[in-house]
């Protein structure tokens, strides 16, 4: 597989996971269950450079082009994370306007899936994304004794042709039966349950809204942005220009990740603030994560990263919870 | 670095990429107040620059390689054979103070057409009530240009321009030659009036205009209201076009957020499940209503 590009996969990093490049694969660990950052920074990198520019040689521009010689392999992304990248594609390039920097990285990547078995903090069940159907290449189940292995694209199914001795192309009515029973036990492992997101939450966000639990959730949130870093689909962003040190005139304009959570995010000429309480930021991050992102149904997968690491435990089922429980 | 690619590679990347701007010639600058200046924009000979194709209420993006960007709505109304856009910008920031810089002949990177603009020919045949405070009335100077301009297309037209004092109001001879105006009614209004300061006109905020205009010969049902100005001054305006009974729907407004980027990616300007700059900036009060925070 690395003879096609660069492998990216799971590692190891003290007691998480993140997703790194991969140069021996003893180093990949498939046990993971979730990085640390999602694989968005591999779309959406953390900084990333829109064009440098000279100011003296009558604003002279470039673009660094994306290295194209070889593919990213990105090897064992759970259906979660997957579901996530789709969300995040069709944002990204299927707007009104696509966005090249992001269409540049996604089209020269394979992805290979990994089946995964869920924790205490996975609720893709209840977003209806503990599957995927679409936005791989490959995809491998692991079965116990075996992988069932879905082709989802020719560049997939060149990869299988390619490494037939790997494969089988029967498959038994005992494989089956073992994928059945694979699923209703990966089913019945969920710890929460919540029915389904689609369920009334656009109503009961909207009937909701100016419920005192936003305040109190406001009162505890720390504005810290740790839940739209470490969330798969969160891709705010600010763009700044940056002056060479060194040189007069060169620079370069830079995007990097922002926050909804930060207290300048809605802040415009004059100082006015269209968002001062925290309060008011929480429900922008939930209407987008539960009701509409980008104008096309909610964007939470369901991944537990803001279960696991909001300081505060403030988190998507939280709000659910909120949202739905009866009050008496 | 990576490699450099193609020069047909890099053609690409540059005409399609949304976020580069396009160049364009500072024409004539116009002094409006002491912080308001109207920056007019010609296109340079040869050059490709779609910003010159936009609608009222539209806005484009000044790009300014070290400083950074700003959205600025344009105001004046499309002309693509006069291949000519205006902006009417208050100094405020940083990017607004470099701008006040430039002189006449300076070429200034834009990019643009943004946004949706006002629904121009759904105001044909209609009564029209433009409701304006401050700079607010940059968006709304070029419907207003363009309905002067076919005034016989137009029903019965009433323009309510307020600003803090008689020195701080933009367009302040254009408005005040609309006063006379026969088909139009304008009223106008300041703050305050400084004592070296005259004025003929009315003191007030500008909801106070509602008070002394006449709405006899306006169809509310055939009547769209326009408003653009502080954020404060909205739900007080709509408080008072709602007593005239206007359709939630035919009341239009053309918001403010921070934008990044125009092109509704970099998230600054969501309102709920909106995007101030491609879903808006003009959306109409029945909208608004439903759309959490947005006034």
């Amino acid at each position: 597989m690395s003879t096609l590009g660069d492998v990216w996969g799971p590692t190891k990093k003290q007691d998480k996971y993140v997703f790194s490049k991969i140069n021996s694969f003893t180093t990949m660990n498939l046990d993971y269950l979730r990085t640390i950052l999602p694989i968005k920074k591999l779309f959406f990198p953390q900084k990333q450079e829109l064009f440098s520019f000279n100011l003296g040689e009558g604003n002279k521009k470039t673009i660094k082009a994306v290295d194209d010689s070889k593919h990213r392999i990105l090897f064992g992304l759970h259906p979660c994370e997957i579901n996530a990248l789709n969300i995040q594609d069709g944002f990204f390039m299927f707007g009104d306007y696509s966005d090249p920097y992001y269409e540049d990285l996604r089209n020269n990547t394979i992805v290979v899936g990994y089946s995964c078995l869920p924790d205490n903090n996975c609720f893709c069940n209840f977003t209806g994304t503990s599957d995927v159907d679409e936005g791989y290449d490959l995809f491998i189940n692991n079965l116990d004794d075996y992988y069932l292995v879905f082709v989802n694209s020719t560049t997939g199914n060149d990869i299988v042709i390619q490494n037939q001795e790997m494969f089988d192309e029967d498959i038994s009515k005992i494989d089956l039966n073992n994928y059945k029973k694979w699923v209703n036990k990966r089913n019945s492992m969920f710890k929460h349950e919540y029915g389904d997101i689609t369920n009334n939450i656009t109503k009961l966000m909207d009937l909701n809204y100016n419920d005192e639990f936003w305040d109190k959730l406001g009162e505890e949130c720390l504005s810290c942005g740790t839940c739209t870093i470490s969330c798969p689909t969160c891709s705010c962003y600010n763009v700044v220009d940056k002056l060479s040190v060194g040189t007069i005139g060169l620079g370069f304009r830079e995007r990097e990740w922002d926050s909804c959570q930060l207290p300048q995010f809605s802040v415009v000429a004059g100082n006015v603030d269209f968002r001062v309480t925290r309060a008011s930021r929480l429900k922008l991050y939930y209407s987008h994560k539960l009701v509409t992102y980008g104008n096309d149904g909610p964007s939470c997968v369901g991944c537990g990263r803001c279960i696991e690491q909001c300081p505060v435990d403030i988190n998507v089922l939280r709000v659910v919870k909120n949202l739905t429980e009866v009050d008496l | 670095m990576n490699p450099e690619k193609t020069d047909q590679y890099m053609k690409d990347h540059f005409v399609d990429n949304p976020y580069l701007a396009h160049e364009t010639r500072i024409k004539k600058i116009i002094d409006e107040t002491a912080h308001v200046k109207t920056f007019v924009m010609e296109n340079i000979d040869g050059q490709y620059n779609p910003a010159f194709d936009f609608i009222p209420g539209q806005f484009a993006i000044w790009s300014l390689p070290g400083i950074g960007e700003a959205p600025f709505s344009y105001s004046c109304h499309g002309d693509s054979e006069n291949k000519e856009m205006q902006f009417t910008i208050h100094k405020i920031g940083s990017v607004t103070s470099a701008i006040f810089k430039y002189q006449v002949g300076d070429i200034v990177e834009i990019r643009g057409p943004y946004g949706n603009g006002f629904p121009m020919d759904s105001l044909i045949d209609k009564d029209l009530i433009f409701i304006m405070g401050g700079i607010g009335a940059a968006p709304l100077r070029g419907v207003l240009h363009h309905v002067l301009e076919f005034s016989e297309s137009y029903g019965n037209i009433c323009v309510l321009h307020g600003a803090k004092t008689p020195q701080d109001m933009v367009f302040k001879e254009e408005f005040l030659g609309l006063a006379g105006h026969e088909t139009v009614r304008c009223l106008l209004t300041v703050d305050n009036i400084p004592e070296d300061d005259s004025w003929e006109h009315s003191v007030g905020v500008v909801t106070d205009l509602f008070n002394q205009n006449r709405y006899d010969d306006i169809d509310p049902s055939k009547t769209i209201a326009m408003i653009c100005g502080p954020p404060i001054m909205y739900k007080f305006v709509i408080m008072e076009l709602e007593k005239l009974n206007i359709p939630q729907d035919q009341i239009l407004m053309t918001l403010e957020r921070r934008m990044k980027c125009g092109i509704g990616k970099c998230g600054h300007c969501a309102i709920d499940g909106e995007y101030a700059c491609t879903d808006g900036p003009v959306f109409n009060y029945w909208d608004a209503k439903s759309t959490k925070e947005m006034i």
